[in-house]
């Protein structure tokens, strides 16, 4: 099987390249890191290095040709009998440099490499807008890449479409930032009452319980440590406090590792908490009115956003309907 | 001033009136006539159409069924009624297999003027046999035509509409509304199939409610409008045929649906409809299409988890919220 050298994405709003020039012709020794070809996107001009060793066997796009991200432009084979009898016809590599000679890392959304930012590997290298929001920027000849670069919030909406008028508003989803949620607080506080006449248990407790469970969900794993934090309280560690009645629910093994930090801040002003010593994500409870608030945060790599936005969503479902912890 | 009736006795209203019209319809069932029926539905029928029209029969489903396709074969309109949805599994074969291809395999030499009324809906304490809402069962079926009558209103219209239609028709009542009352013109009038009723017109978001969810989705509108958000509440009111054009003009104008039927959320009538936007109006689309429907586990017998399987206003609205403020949904 020759290898396929595709059309690379270097750009979030990036859907096509164009060839520069090629490096190399048909018939060529290549190696891998040797550079293949120049592509040209609106933001640069970047070198494009093979990722495999052979000899160029097929060029399938010319020079100026405007490629879609993703199609075959090449093929590394084995062999010179690999070569077909008509890519002689295909376009010789430029003998000058390009005219173009944009600076590659100018644009860190196009850098490649372990400095790429989180969005841009999260995305796929696309831009997150709804079907209608990308139709109106079509029509209206938004970029909407343009709007991704200025670090607005995605996926985009069609009121999002105001900002292009506006002052760029800071923040792109994931990059560490936490995941909020809100539900009202109604229906988990006749809960609490209930439990706390029954089984003495407070807020915080209930909380890790369900943090227990929302974890689970969320991780997949057959042991959940949750270690419990409150302003009003010291910290405590429950291991699988999902799995147990809230009556028997205790406190125990404070050495366990933690797989998800609960801070109860439902009772307090919001207050700068320490760090953990461990990197696990951090769910924080507050009220806000009539409402709980929950949000979730975790360092890079820990969790996924969709393990974060599956664990927020399962918390909050048992705080709005607490008997969901039965089901 | 209308009168204002209940839907039990919109039903019995359009099942007399259809059996003074036309002498070869028939109702048969179990505890049709002389005990009268669970729901106290059928009350008064027997008594003036007698029991060569109302006919009481064994506990046998697949019997009284099989025998009521080959009735509608053979010229008679008969009104099948099953006591409970859950016991469409019984008459599967006689319903899908039988009358739903008779017509077609016919070459159209033979028709099956038949209306199987039965009914759905959980939060009455009745378990899980006897809670489900099957309709996207029979709706998945060529050849049937399923009415979903969301209130007293519909359930005359759409009944009457179902009795004089030459195809098999599955009409659900919705269990737990026989009670309720609501406006019902005196004299004759149909609700025509394939049309969709708008019972709120909104700018904000769709909500597309069938039977038992048209007044959770009518409630959901209420608490959003609260919230300064304005909902369209859309009963389709038929699945098969499915008024289409309401729904996808409604989204739009909209841009963002909820879905809402109280069937298993899985594999079911929420899913169609949304795959139906989707392939029809995506361009339109400013938030992903909601589903919403009955939790995918069999209906609890205990109260308070049986309540939890079906879609509130709450939580109806509290989805339409998130979709209206932009919420993100799903990781990228």
């Amino acid at each position: 099987m020759p290898h396929e050298v595709i059309m690379p994405a270097l750009g979030m709003a990036q859907d096509s390249g164009v060839v520069v020039a090629w490096h190399k012709a048909v018939g060529d020794t290549v190696a891998t890191g040797e550079v293949l070809l120049e592509v040209e996107t609106d933001k640069a001009v970047m070198e494009i290095e093979a990722q495999a060793d052979g000899i160029l066997t097929e060029l399938r796009a010319g020079e100026g040709a405007d490629v879609p991200v993703g199609q075959v432009i090449a093929l590394i084979g084995e062999s010179k009998d690999e070569i077909k009898p008509n890519s002689a016809a295909a376009p010789a590599p430029a003998a000058a440099p390009p005219k173009a000679t944009g600076t590659p890392k100018a644009d860190p959304r196009v850098a490649e490499g372990p400095s790429q930012p989180k969005t841009v590997e999260r995305t796929g290298g696309r831009v997150l807008a709804s079907p209608k929001a990308r139709r109106l920027a079509a029509e209206r000849g938004l970029d909407l890449g343009r709007l991704a670069a200025s670090g607005h919030p995605q996926p985009f909406h069609v009121a999002d479409l105001e900002h292009f008028a506006k002052q760029p508003a800071a923040g792109v989803l994931g990059s560490g930032a936490p995941v909020r949620a809100r539900v009202r607080a109604s229906t988990f506080d006749g809960f609490l009452a209930l439990v706390g006449e029954e089984t003495g248990q407070d807020a915080t407790a209930v909380f890790a319980a369900f943090a227990s469970g929302a974890a689970r969900k969320a991780m997949g794993t057959d042991r959940i440590v949750v270690r419990s934090s409150a302003p009003s309280a010291p910290p405590a560690t429950y291991v699988d406090a999902d799995r147990c009645g809230l009556k028997s629910l205790k406190a125990s093994d404070p050495q366990a590792e933690a797989d998800i930090i609960l801070r109860d801040l439902s009772t307090a002003r919001p207050v700068a908490s320490g760090g953990d010593p461990s990197d696990a994500p951090v769910l924080s409870v507050e009220r806000a009115g009539a409402h709980l608030v929950a949000s979730i945060a975790a360092a890079p790599g820990r969790l996924d956003d969709a393990q974060l936005i599956a664990c927020l969503d399962e918390f909050t479902g048992r705080l709005e309907e607490p008997l969901r912890h039965l089901l | 001033m209308i009168r204002e009736i209940t839907h039990s006795k919109a039903v019995n209203e359009a099942i007399a009136e259809e059996m003074r019209r036309d002498e070869r319809v028939i109702v048969i069932g179990e505890d049709v006539a002389e005990a009268g029926t669970p729901f106290k539905i059928l009350s008064g029928l027997v008594e003036e159409f007698g029991t060569e029209r109302v006919i009481d029969t064994p506990i046998a489903e697949p019997g009284f069924m099989g025998m009521a396709v080959g009735a509608a074969m053979t010229g008679l309109r008969p009104i099948v009624d099953l006591m409970f949805g859950d016991f469409l599994y019984l008459v599967m074969d006689q319903l899908c297999n039988q009358a739903a291809k008779t017509h077609y395999m016919s070459g159209g030499k033979l028709k099956v003027p038949l209306v199987l009324r039965t009914n759905l809906g959980a939060t009455r304490r009745s378990g899980a046999q006897h809670s489900q809402s099957l309709h996207a069962l029979v709706a998945h079926i060529p050849g049937l035509k399923v009415a979903l009558p969301s209130s007293a209103y519909e359930a005359k219209g759409l009944l009457k509409s179902a009795i004089r239609d030459d195809n098999p028709v599955v009409i659900f009542e919705d269990k737990l509304s026989y009670q309720d009352k609501a406006p019902v013109p005196e004299g004759e009038f149909l609700v025509p199939f394939g049309e969709a009723n708008v019972l709120r017109e909104g700018r904000d978001v769709t909500l597309v409610g069938t039977s038992s969810m048209v007044q959770v989705c009518s409630k959901a509108a209420d608490l959003l409008e609260e919230d300064g958000i304005s909902a369209e509440v859309i009963d389709p009111r038929t699945l098969v045929p499915l008024d289409e054009g309401t729904i996808l003009d409604s989204l739009r104008k909209t841009s963002r649906a909820v879905i809402v039927d109280e069937g298993h959320r899985n594999f079911g009538v929420t899913a169609e409809i949304a795959a139906r936007i989707s392939e029809k109006a995506f361009y339109h689309l400013d938030a992903p299409v909601i589903r919403m429907g009955a939790m995918d586990v069999p209906v609890p017998f205990s109260p308070a988890l049986e309540d939890l399987t079906v879609p509130t206003p709450e939580a109806v609205a509290a989805n339409a919220g998130r979709i209206c403020r932009g919420e993100l949904l799903h990781a990228p």
